[in-house]
Formats: C-alpha cells, sequence, structure tokens
C-alpha cells in the first residue's frame, strides 16, 4: 500500500492518491508515515522534473495532489497542540509574482512540524520586517523566479539587517536562477535546491543552534 | 571578427559562462528579450508593475515552448478540465496577457488565439507597440552603459551584469539589469 502511494503520486494519479490515503488513514497508519510516503511521492517527481520527463504543469499537479491529500492528515499537523519545531517565514519577493514553488516549500515545511508564515508574493522588505518582528524566526526564506528581483532581495536583507533582525536566524532563498553566486550577490546565508532541502536544513538550523555543526548544502555552501 | 553581437539579454543565466576565445561579445545589459522588444528594462518593468503581465509575440507562440503549447500539451495528457486547472493556478498572480506588436507580423494573423486563451484563463488581453530603440543601438552603435563588452577569453558572469551606482542610505550600492534607482 505504501509503495502504490509513493507511485501513485509519482505518476499523477490523483484518483489512486486520494483513495490509497482515505484506506490506510481509516486503517489507522500513522499520520506521520502516510506523510513520508507522500513526500516519497513528490521526491518522484522531482526526480522525473530533472530528467525532464515533467515540466512546471506536472509540479503543479503533484503539489495540487500533495495538498489535498495531506490535507486529510492535514489537522493533526495543523491542530496539533505539540510544539512547533520552530517557525519559517517565507515570501516571493519584490516585484516577482511566482509562487509555485514557494508554494510547495511552504506545505512541506508545515507538514514537518514548523510554524509556517507565507507572506505571499510581490513581498515588500517592510512587510518581512514586520512578520520577523511579530513571529520572530528562526529561518527566513526568500522566493524569487526572474533575476529581476534580485537587487529586491538583497536590499530586503540590507533592510533586515538594518533593522537589527539579522542576527539569531537565517536567510536562505530558492527559486529557478538562484545559486552561489546570487547567495554571494544578495548575502543570504544560503540556497535550498528543493522543498525536502529545505526541511532538512531548516531542521538542523532549529536544532543546531547549540553545536557547532556546519550545515553544507546541495549548491555547495556551508552554514 | 571584431566584434559578435548577441541579441539577448541575461535571459534567466542563459549567457551564464558564455565566452569567446578571439572576439568581443557585446551584449544588451537588460534582462532578457521582452525588455529588448519593449526598448528598455525600465519599460518592462513599468508595465509589469501595474499588474501581473504575460507577453507574447508572433515569434515567440511560433517557435518557441510558450504557455499556449504547454496548455495543448496538458489537454492532450490530462484532458481540458485538468490542464485548464493547471493554467489557471499557473497564472493565478497574472493579470494580463499582452501581445507586443513588433511591426514585424500581422497581429490579426494570431490574435485571434491569444484572445481566445486569455478569455478562458479568465484574465484581459491587451497589446503594446514594441520599440526598436535598443535593437537600433546594437545593430548600429553607440555601445554605452547600456551594453556589456566582454574581451575574448572572458566569461560572462552574474559579476558583470552588475551597475555601480552611488548608494543611497540602507540601499544596496550596485543594481543589476537597469541603472535608473
Amino acid at each position: 500500500m505504501k509503495v502504490n502511494l509513493i507511485e501513485a503520486l509519482g505518476d499523477l494519479n490523483e484518483d489512486a492518491v486520494m483513495k490509497g490515503v482515505k484506506e490506510i488513514f481509516d486503517a489507522g497508519v500513522p499520520s506521520l508515515e502516510i506523510l513520508a510516503s507522500l513526500q516519497k511521492g513528490m521526491e518522484k517527481v522531482g526526480e522525473r522534473y530533472e530528467s525532464k520527463e515533467y515540466f512546471l504543469s506536472e509540479l503543479i499537479m503533484s503539489a495540487e495532489i500533495f495538498k489535498n491529500a495531506a490535507a486529510i492528515v492535514g489537522s493533526v499537523f495543523t491542530e496539533s497542540t505539540e510544539k512547533k519545531l520552530g517557525t519559517f517565514v517565507i515570501g516571493t519577493v519584490s516585484e516577482d509574482i511566482h509562487d509555485i514553488g514557494k508554494n510547495i516549500v511552504a506545505t512541506i515545511m508545515s507538514c514537518n512540524g514548523f510554524n509556517v508564515v507565507d507572506l505571499g508574493v510581490d513581498v515588500p522588505e517592510e512587510k518581512f520586517i514586520e512578520a520577523i518582528k511579530e513571529h520572530n524566526p528562526q529561518v527566513v526564506g526568500m522566493s524569487c523566479l526572474l533575476t529581476t528581483a534580485f537587487d529586491n532581495m538583497k536590499n530586503t536583507i540590507v533592510a533586515i539587517e538594518s533593522a537589527g533582525l539579522r542576527d539569531g536566524r537565517k536567510i536562505l532563498i530558492g527559486g529557478g536562477p538562484i545559486d552561489q553566486s546570487v547567495v554571494e550577490y544578495v548575502n543570504a546565508d544560503g540556497f535550498c535546491v528543493n522543498a525536502q532541502e529545505a526541511v532538512d536544513v531548516c531542521k538542523k538550523i532549529v536544532t543546531g543552534y547549540f553545536s557547532n555543526e556546519v550545515i553544507v548544502l546541495k549548491g555547495g555552501t556551508s552554514i | 571578427m571584431e566584434a559578435i553581437i548577441l541579441g539577448f539579454g541575461y535571459c534567466g543565466n542563459s549567457l551564464m559562462g558564455i565566452v569567446s576565445p578571439r572576439a568581443r561579445l557585446v551584449i544588451p545589459r537588460p534582462d532578457d528579450c521582452i525588455s529588448l522588444l519593449l526598448g528598455s528594462y525600465e519599460m518592462r518593468k513599468s508595465i509589469s508593475r501595474e499588474i501581473g503581465t504575460y507577453f507574447l509575440t508572433k515569434g515567440w507562440l511560433e517557435y518557441e515552448s510558450n504557455l499556449l503549447k504547454e496548455y495543448e500539451r496538458c489537454v492532450k495528457r490530462y484532458g481540458s478540465e485538468k490542464a485548464l486547472r493547471i493554467m489557471k493556478i499557473m497564472l493565478e498572480n497574472y493579470g494580463r496577457l499582452m501581445v507586443i506588436d513588433t511591426g514585424a507580423y500581422q497581429l490579426e494573423d494570431f490574435i485571434g488565439i491569444t484572445r481566445d486563451f486569455a478569455e478562458k484563463l479568465g484574465i484581459k488581453h491587451e497589446t503594446v507597440n514594441g520599440s526598436l530603440r535598443f535593437l537600433d543601438k546594437l545593430l548600429l552603435r553607440p555601445w554605452d552603459e547600456e551594453f556589456i563588452i566582454m574581451e575574448p577569453g572572458r566569461e560572462v558572469t552574474l559579476e558583470h551584469m552588475r551597475v555601480s551606482v552611488s548608494g543611497h542610505e540602507g540601499k544596496a550600492e550596485q543594481i543589476i539589469f537597469g541603472f535608473n534607482l
């Protein structure tokens, strides 16, 4: 059943995924286990995207299926009174309106124990600053697809520093054209290539504050 | 050969690593061909600031991957209902389809198709006149601060797209692509 769920999501078979999740949820399979299978399915989709079998449309479909399927088990996470691992503020920077990747990251982060504050798209500097003041996140995520948004990303980080809000948190960036040269240009702490890496890195950040562990990202940065 | 002129913008990192061993490369500074055809990066920015805008030309429709071709691919693979759902999500933050009239073709040849597509998606459809300003300069010079000149053997990096400007307090002192703060 678990194997079928992973393959069904990888194949973008929405009916099979929904049926499969309902069946095993009703049968008492732990929510975390169901979610792990769904995330493995998303990884399969990611692999097919990398190999150019799937394109943006397939990513969108997979995100929708994941969201709908996770909603069946999701109340466990959103209503949980368990202490969250940490707070993650994310948004697409000013003058960029693309959010498909960002939305996937936000969904998967919230399914992995983080309190996610999603600021949406075209987020001005002031809104990032207000959100950081209000929610005190351990990690701030910034997304863009347009290379023309690099300067806005840079200026947002300058504004965060000028407001004295950089210390004690990490700034991670992501999006199509993002690479190490952009990290250096905008002065972020690192970049993540996909939602799973964002989860892994953020978990290490929130638990690693009291250690000297160096986190190496897929793009080659170290935090 | 004195120089190779590229009718490209940075185009989402596509020029990164480009190098010519023997000739100079002349590269327009704007971000991509939308800005080139509109005449400047500033023009593209001001249009996009009004409302999220997806730009099209006849050439992009016919010769490149584009949204309409992607929609047709999805219809074939997933059916029209799912395909439309996907397109609406993809363009959720866009409010307008804008066809650039470059003067190099007849709008009537294809504008019915773009209008239909905009209507399907529930977004506005408009046209805008393109401008030869940049292309004239690219072909006829001067190759001024709106261009990047790469000497033979030098690889294009993001660094090269930066322009140093006098900083405002709290703002970055370098910008990319445009040079009006």
